[in-house]
């Protein structure tokens, strides 16, 4: 009786399958190691760390301007969400709150990070699944969000748009234009991309039911964002804890019922219809005004002043030589950022530095619970959630 | 937030004691380090049921070396929470909360990798970011900034 | 002259490795080694707009035994070095390889204690992009110089050339007793 329980007990081996940390998948650096048991994955160890590049220790041996330029790689799809989120804490810091034309501007900014961020997820989720068409028809989208911001700001990818106490430039005529034409032309495109994928019958059944995660796990394992929002928590911090005056924009929060990719590329298309939303009413109403505090402690002079006039120009020197003064104290500010919540926490000991800076990464957590979701899924699965979670490698190990 | 709090000082008496924040957050020092996970577990039932982040601060003059932060969330109504926990001497060793929260594993991996700080009970407390048998913790505030990366001095 | 006068315009004489190198220079399989935000400029080099297949060069390969154009974009790390390595060593000669980006090619900004201060320290890096992140005409026409070098390079000059550079970091890395990182990591 026992030899033949053993007879049937008897298993093959498990298969190691690794990928990455450079794999046509992994987008980025990240390490995986897939047990399989066939074609079923049994388990999976993820290793990260193979961007770390020391940004928070960084952040100790800079002023509180100078680490701006580090918020714009931590997540670089969308790198005007960080900059915005940092200048948010050191505004905190600070006790300090912008004009109302650059909260209307740091809008902007935002909700075309938001929508560049998504286009690079669901374009990508798609290609990793095979739908190629998709990825190319939305991209183009994307490039249009590009020269907007190069007439923002000066720069395609690496924004740097916002400076404490407000932003570093004005939007002229012809951006305003720009953003005005994007906004006719972009709901079609969302609408090209549904036709692509919403009820394409190979998309529906490589991501239904893939990576289902309840509600109160992703709660567990600190979920923010559209992956929250796909498991049924209407949870925004847009809306929860409105910053930024975004208590006077309407909008909705997309929520799902799964919690799996399917549901997951929903929100994050959904998103983008609202961020539209978002954008007709902020580019209507953008009030007059400087753009940048008036306080010459923190904020630049104009270039006028600091040529003409000594005032100007001692304090641009003292600006730029020492930095930005904050009071001691600890401060944590999170903003909603395309991937979730994205927090700073700053330790300041009452000098130009920060004593400690601490990035609270959106994907760091939700990262990790990508052992527990794979489990049980097929091989092909795995890249299909992967692609869903939205992991920016920049971001994840900082 | 009062009711917390007040459940918290119940329970934990006088080794809780409540900071004010510079700008409207409530900082919450545990003086005892043995009872986080209590803590935490209370939290938890409490309506704090995210752990948002979980990381650490350096200070070497201070008697306390390090400090650990807990940053809670209460998601109806949104409150959020920051609690401290310091420790004593080089190498501290605290209880892990990765069985109350899951999303602890990860944070603690990284807390134990930058400051070298280590969790008791913690189910796989290796290092995260940085590769394996690397020396030195590099968030401590002795470790210099381009630590043992000689391409950095020339 | 000689064969061509003979046969009139129906013939062409020329170099074997000069007619190699000619085709070889338009048909470059790059391999993407993207780690960090400038794969994502890279992304937009290879999407519509900007089109890297009209240079020749848009049969991407992440396999590194098919490829013989690598680019490496973004920061490298010292825990990605070996790796890094590795995947040059699976390469196929004859190889390129682009840096693409501040800190590929020097470190960028983040000097720090976990960051590779420049990938020249550990391969033989053929051009250099620069900009932070390089805009993609600024790529394109990194892919387009290496064009050039296939063309005008001879594989035996190449040879030498790498094989000088090898010598020469063997040098540098004994005279300022520098370990290199995969050392340390094994
Ligand atoms: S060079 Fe600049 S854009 Fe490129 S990887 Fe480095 S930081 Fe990112």
């Amino acid at each position: 009786m026992t030899d033949i329980k053993k007879e049937i007990d008897i298993k093959t081996d498990r298969m190691i399958v690794n990928m990455g940390p450079s794999h046509p998948v992994t987008h980025g650096t990240l390490h995986i190691v897939l047990e399989l048991e066939g074609e079923t994955i049994e388990a999976s160890h993820t290793n990260i760390g193979y961007l770390h590049r020391g940004v928070e220790k960084l952040g100790e041996y800079r002023t509180y301007q100078k680490f701006i330029p580090f918020t714009d790689r931590l997540n670089y799809t969308s790198s005007i969400n960080n900059n915005v989120g940092y200048t948010l804490a050191v505004e905190k810091l600070l006790g300090i709150q912008s004009p109302p034309r650059a909260q209307v501007l740091e809008v902007i900014a935002c909700e075309l990070g938001r929508i560049a961020d998504h286009i690079v997820c669901v374009g990508i989720n798609a290609v990793d699944i095979g739908a190629f068409t998709a990825f190319l028809y939305i991209f183009k989208y994307r490039e249009l969000i590009y020269d907007i911001f190069s007439r923002m700001c000066g720069a395609r990818l690496t924004t740097s748009y916002t400076r404490i106490g407000g932003v570093s430039r004005d939007l002229d005529d012809e951006t305003i234009r720009m953003i005005r034409d994007f906004l006719t032309r972009f709901p079609s495109a969302i609408d090209e991309l549904e036709a692509l994928l919403t009820k394409n019958r190979i998309f529906y059944d490589r991501t239904r039911g893939i990576g289902e995660f309840s509600l109160e796990n992703a709660i567990q394992y600190g979920y923010t964002g559209p992956c929250l929002r796909a498991a049924g928590l209407e949870w925004d911090l847009r809306k929860k804890m409105p910053y930024l005056g975004y208590e006077n924009y309407e909008f909705e929060v997309p929520t799902g019922t799964r919690g799996d990719v399917y549901d997951r590329y929903l929100v994050r298309v959904e998103e983008m219809r609202q961020s539209v939303r978002i954008l007709e009413q902020a580019i209507e109403n953008i009030p007059e005004g400087p753009v940048i505090i008036q306080d010459h402690k923190i904020a630049l002079p104009q270039k006028e002043d600091v040529y003409n006039t000594i005032e100007g120009l001692v304090s641009h020197m003292k600006l730029v030589m020492e930095g930005v003064q904050a009071p001691a104290g600890e401060i944590y500010c999170a903003t909603e950022a395309a991937n979730g919540e994205l927090g700073f926490y700053i330790v300041s000991d009452g000098g130009t530095k920060p004593y400690r800076i601490r990035v609270r990464p959106p994907c760091f957590p939700i990262f990790s619970s990508f052992d527990e979701q794979v489990q049980g899924h097929m091989v092909a699965d795995a890249v299909s959630i992967l692609g869903s979670l939205n992991i920016i490698a920049g971001e994840l190990d900082r | 937030m009062k009711q917390t709090i007040g459940l918290l000082t119940k329970y934990f008496g006088d080794s809780v004691a409540v900071e004010p924040g510079l700008r409207g957050e409530t900082f919450i020092k545990l003086k005892d380090e043995s009872r986080i996970r209590e803590a935490m577990e209370l939290l938890r039932d409490n309506g704090f049921s995210m752990l948002i982040d979980l990381t650490a601060v350096h200070y070497p003059k201070r008697e306390h070396e390090f400090e650990l932060i807990y940053n809670m969330l209460a998601m109806e109504p949104l409150l959020r929470l920051i609690v401290k926990l310091p420790l004593k001497g080089e190498k501290p060793e605290v209880e892990s909360v990765s069985s109350v929260f899951k999303t602890a594993n990860w944070y603690e991996r990284e807390v134990y990798d930058m400051f070298g700080v280590r969790f008791k009970n913690h189910p796989n407390l290796k290092r995260i970011l940085m590769w394996e048998n690397y020396e030195g913790h590099p968030l401590r505030k002795e470790f210099p900034l381009e630590g043992d990366n000689l391409h950095c001095y020339d | 002259m000689g064969i061509e006068t003979a046969l009139g315009n129906t013939i062409l004489t020329t170099q074997l490795s000069k007619l190699v190198n000619w085709a070889r220079k338009y048909s470059l399989w790059p391999m993407p080694f993207g780690t960090a935000c400038c794969a994502i400029e890279f992304m937009s080099m290879q999407a519509s707009h900007f089109d890297l297949s009209r240079f020749g060069a848009e049969a991407m390969r992440f396999s590194p035994r098919q490829s013989d154009m690598m680019m490496v974009m973004g920061t490298v790390t010292r825990k990605m070095v070996p790796v890094l390595r590795k995947i040059y060593a699976q390469m196929a000669e004859p190889k390129w390889v682009i840096a693409v980006g501040a800190c590929t090619c020097s470190g960028g900004f983040f000097r720090s204690y976990a960051v590779q201060q420049g990938i020249d320290r550990i391969l033989p890096v053929d051009v250099y992009v620069n900009g932070c992140p390089p805009r993609p005409e600024n790529m394109i026409r990194g892919v387009m110089e290496i064009q050039k070098l296939v063309e005008q390079e001879s594989l035996i000059d190449r040879k030498k050339r790498i094989t000088a550079f090898y010598e020469e970091l063997e040098k540098m890395n004994y005279e300022t007793d520098y370990r290199p990182a995969d050392k340390i990591l094994r």
